[in-house]
């Protein structure tokens, strides 16, 4: 029988602030040995003596490190948040499931997201990129209260020159120097109107940003099943067995942490 | 059907402690002891032993991780038919192909469980409601039915291997117990069960919950006694060679327990709390594993605060009441 | 009396003075807590001696509405320390209180917190059924007869109770005084003590728990029979209370204007205990 509870151990090749604030840190970490996971799925990270947390996968797949980027918020994130290269962590994963990018293929696909829950939409723009061909228009909508804020964003600006993407980022309000989008994802979203048909939507952010936003995608026209959001729940195991993270029967950590719009509207709003 | 003396197995039980641990009821719990037992309905139920209130999942020392070695295997006996279905259905939860829980598998796979049937069922059993009963041998890898200083037994071989054959039950032994088990079913209050996962999901955002909820205080004395509840936090502790990583009974009925950093809770109140608890036992379970979460022992009636009565939910619930 | 308690209940709800009703009605096993929301309602309010829990935990819930609370003179005493901590306002609760005759078990036995109880009928109170009860004025017997005790056999006894805890918490939520926002043994940081079943660490909770209540725990014992482990832990918060009451003449839930002395300062404190 596999443990699942024992994680491996894994050395941090770089370390650093992405917002001056230094609210937001990203780690790389060693990915270790026969790890494949696809975009949208977790990893339990430990940090002896603190605890476990569960942080989305930031990097693509096909990236020999394994990403991720962390909000400083609390007991284990704290401790991430000192982590310097070098240092040794213990991961757990891949745990859960993916964005459904089977059902991608010969779509459009609009990814909408806000701060720093971006993470492992970084990881499934990546992923389509690779094989382009595959799909056919991709859109990007992604916002930050102010540019800082907006992970990964000098590899942003690098995609936003390909001529088969296209990205549109914004800050909350204007930033000397900011020449991009001014305003809320859902206005942006609203002002660039992208086609629903044929089209598949993930949607990645804060509750109040999910909250402004799903009225807008009904006014789009976007049907529930095409819309996939990844949740967030406190989680200690990973792997469906402690009980914390269910909504309804399902467990977050193990049966999501990815669900259609129409699967959610069946279950108790427990999130 | 076999039967055994009483003293036979009583003397064989304190032998088998030196490769076992002996897990049976004794002072009204279940807890560990050296091969004695005592003939009760415990209040901390056979779960204590393949699901103790504190277990090391794992250590961190010198730089690497170590699973937390295997103990001896567990003899859990004495207890009613009920817990050992209980620990059958918490099996359910934690077999799993692809993250299968090894530290409750490992003691259930080598572990035998030898229940004692029931023959004065209490006022506040409903186990046959859910199809089972007083007598019921799910879960258990032997049933004994008391008889003057006899065990009669059903059993499988893996109790025999250990505690011997007997012999072969009489006629006389056979009406016997299913005179007693029919005394004993015929007591107990049957409460109608029939699709009540489907009514229940039906009124999942129904104003009576609040109703019912009320009086809860989200304490949880009913889910660390319930025989069934099988919910852990997991916790680091630092110790001198390094960190042992724990994990402790929990209960979904704490606000902590679904609290998540930012201070948001999406189970705010005991509304979702106890929804969540009579949902996940009488709904979702029968959804996911195909039965009840729930062996009718009536540990959450005897032993809430406030007297919410579980039996009384789902009589209002299931339309019954 | 549980006619007269009705009586002032549905009055109450006919002249506006309450919204909802904490009170006592028929459970399966015992008393049970209800809450009435209309005055046709009442009548399902119920008197008797298994009526052990303290209601006033469950008033916070009812902020901001006017709440009516049926309350014996320990229930009382918490409202009034829950409006001397300002956790409640006192106009929002209206409290209909009955002279206690003493709780008891399901064996018939009186339970210790009764046996000495020396407020029955409620100190503050809107209306008040039935008449008024004298208390007990023994000071405490029980703790005295446990100080009388050498320190190993308190230590003892001490460790043997906690020891049989599971830390399920019930009796913390079934006392109307435990309503931190986070309580200290579920913090992570400081982590004031861990989690588990050691012995030190149940020490630690019951300690600290009994400390936490020192001048504000009015004597009620719902803790204690919440506690499905059966684990004694009056005798620590009685301790206390009988301290606060030798050091600071102190009595909780008497006063809706007087703060717990551990909550205040005092230029008068006693300082025999800094050296
Ligand atoms: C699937 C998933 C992916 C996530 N991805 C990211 C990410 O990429 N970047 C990021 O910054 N954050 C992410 N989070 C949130 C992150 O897990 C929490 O912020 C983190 O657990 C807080 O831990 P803490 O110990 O610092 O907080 P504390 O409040 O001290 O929490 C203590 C424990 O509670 C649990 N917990 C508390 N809040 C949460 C929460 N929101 N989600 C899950 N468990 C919680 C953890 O087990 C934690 O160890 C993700 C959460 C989930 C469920
Ligand atoms: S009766 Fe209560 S304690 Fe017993 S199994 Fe059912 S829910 Fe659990
Ligand atoms: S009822 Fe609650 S505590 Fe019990 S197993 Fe279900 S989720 Fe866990
Ligand atoms: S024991 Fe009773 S009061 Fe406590 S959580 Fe369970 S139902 Fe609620
Ligand atoms: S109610 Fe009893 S068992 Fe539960 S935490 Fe309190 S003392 Fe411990
Ligand atoms: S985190 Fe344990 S069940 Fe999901």
């Amino acid at each position: 029988m596999k443990n699942p509870y024992l994680p491996v151990i894994v050395k941090v090749k770089r370390a650093y602030f992405e917002s001056d604030d230094r609210s937001l840190k990203t780690i790389d970490v060693e990915k270790p040995e026969g790890f494949s996971f696809l975009p949208g799925q977790f990893c339990e990270i430990s940090i002896f003596g603190r605890g476990e947390a569960p942080f989305g996968i930031a990097s693509a797949p096909s990236e020999d490190f394994l990403r991720f980027t962390i909000n400083k918020a609390g007991y284990v994130t704290t401790a991430i948040h000192w982590l310097e290269e070098g240092d040794e962590i213990g991961i757990r994963g891949p745990l859960g499931n993916y964005y459904p990018v089977e059902l991608f293929e010969r779509k459009n696909v609009l990814i909408v997201s806000g701060g720093f829950a971006f993470t492992t939409l970084r990881s499934l723009l990546l992923y389509l990129l690779e094989e382009r061909e595959r799909y056919k228009n991709i859109i990007l909508i992604y916002g930050a209260r102010r540019p800082d804020l907006l992970l990964y964003r000098e590899e942003l600006f690098e995609l936003e020159k390909r001529e088969d993407l296209e990205i549109h980022l914004t800050v909350d309000t204007e930033f000397p120097g900011w020449t991009r989008h001014v305003g809320f994802v859902p206005q942006v979203l609203e002002r660039v109107n992208p086609p629903a048909e044929d089209t598949y939507l993930v949607m990645c952010g804060p509750p109040a940003m999910i909250k402004f936003t799903l009225p807008v995608i009904e006014k789009l026209g976007f049907p529930p099943e095409r819309v996939f959001t990844s949740l967030e729940r406190r989680m200690k195991c990973g792997i469906g067995k402690c009980g914390r993270c269910n909504i309804g029967p399902y467990y977050v950590c193990r049966d999501g942490p990815v669900f259609s719009l129409d699967k959610l509207r069946t279950l108790p709003r427990e999130y | 059907m076999r039967r055994i003396k009483k003293e036979a197995i009583e003397k064989k039980l304190k032998e088998l402690a030196k490769d076992y641990r002996i897990f049976a009821p004794m002072n009204g719990d279940v807890k560990e002891t050296g091969g004695e037992f005592e003939e009760c309905f415990p209040r901390l139920s056979g779960k204590c032993a393949f699901l103790p209130p504190e277990e090391e999942i794992l250590r961190y020392k010198d730089g690497k991780v170590e699973e937390t070695p295997e103990d001896k295997p567990i003899i859990l006996f004495g207890i009613r038919p009920c817990d050992a279905r209980a620990i059958s259905l918490i099996e359910l939860a934690m077999r799993d192909e692809k993250f299968p829980d090894v530290y409750f598998l490992r003691k259930k796979e080598k572990g035998i469980i030898i229940s004692i049937a029931c023959k004065e069922p209490g006022d506040t059993c409903f186990c046959t409601s859910f199809g089972h009963g007083p007598f019921s041998t799910q879960g258990s890898d032997a049933l004994l039915v008391e008889k003057d200083d006899y065990y009669l037994v059903l059993g499988n071989e893996k109790f025999f291997k250990l505690f011997g054959e007997g012999e072969e039950a009489r006629e006389e032994d056979k009406e016997y117990f299913e005179e007693a088990k029919k005394r004993a079913e015929e007591k107990i209050e049957k409460i109608p069960v029939d699709n009540l996962g489907e009514k229940l999901l039906s009124r999942i955002e129904d104003p009576v919950w609040e109703k019912i909820s009320r009086k809860c205080l989200n304490c949880g004395a009913c889910t660390f006694l319930c025989p069934t509840c099988y919910c852990f936090d997991i916790q680091d502790l630092e110790r001198s060679w390094g960190v042992s990583r724990r994990r402790y009974w929990d209960s979904c009925m704490f606000s902590i327990y679904t609290k998540e950093a930012s201070g948001h809770n999406p189970r705010p109140t005991h509304r979702e709390r106890v929804r969540n608890r009579i949902m996940h036992k009488f709904s979702y379970y029968p959804y996911l594993y195909g039965e009840f979460g729930c062996t009718g022992c009536g540990r959450c009636v005897v032993y809430c605060p406030v007297n919410f009565d579980i039996r009384e939910v789902l009589k209002i619930l299931g339309g019954s009441g | 009396m549980i006619e007269r308690i009705r009586e002032e209940a549905r009055k109450a709800f006919e002249e506006g003075k309450i919204e909802i009703l904490i009170g006592f009605g028929r459970g399966t096993l015992r008393a049970t807590p209800i809450f009435i929301e209309k005055k046709e309602d009442v009548d399902k309010l119920i008197w008797d001696d298994t009526c052990w829990i303290n209601l006033a935990t469950y008033l916070r819930r009812f902020r901001g509405k006017k709440t009516g609370i049926v309350a014996k003179g320990c229930d009382a005493r918490s409202v009034v320390a829950l409006i001397a901590e300002k956790q409640l306002k006192r106009e929002d609760v209206y409290i209909i209180g009955v002279p206690c005759q003493g709780m008891k078990n399901e064996k018939g036995e009186e339970f210790l917190s009764c046996r000495y109880c020396e407020y029955p009928t409620p100190p503050v109170y809107d209306v008040l059924v039935g008449e008024k009860r004298e208390g007990k004025k023994e000071n405490y017997p029980d703790v005295s007869e446990f100080e009388s005790m050498p320190p190993e056999k308190r230590w003892e006894f001490f460790s043997e109770e906690a020891k049989k805890c599971i830390r399920c918490y019930a009796c913390r939520e079934a006392c109307p005084m435990c309503y931190c926002e986070e309580c200290f043994v579920d913090s992570l940081d400081p982590r004031w003590l861990e989690p588990g079943l050691s012995l030190s660490s149940l020490q630690f909770w019951h300690l600290v728990r009994a400390y936490h209540q020192a001048g504000r725990c009015s004597d009620c014992g719902a803790c204690e029979r919440a506690c499905p482990m059966d684990v004694k832990i009056l005798y620590l918060t009685r301790k206390l209370n009988k301290e606060v009451r030798e050091l600071f003449g102190f009595v909780t839930g008497l006063d809706p204007e007087a703060l717990p002395p551990l909550g205040t300062y005092s230029t008068e404190d006693k300082e025999e205990f800094i050296l």
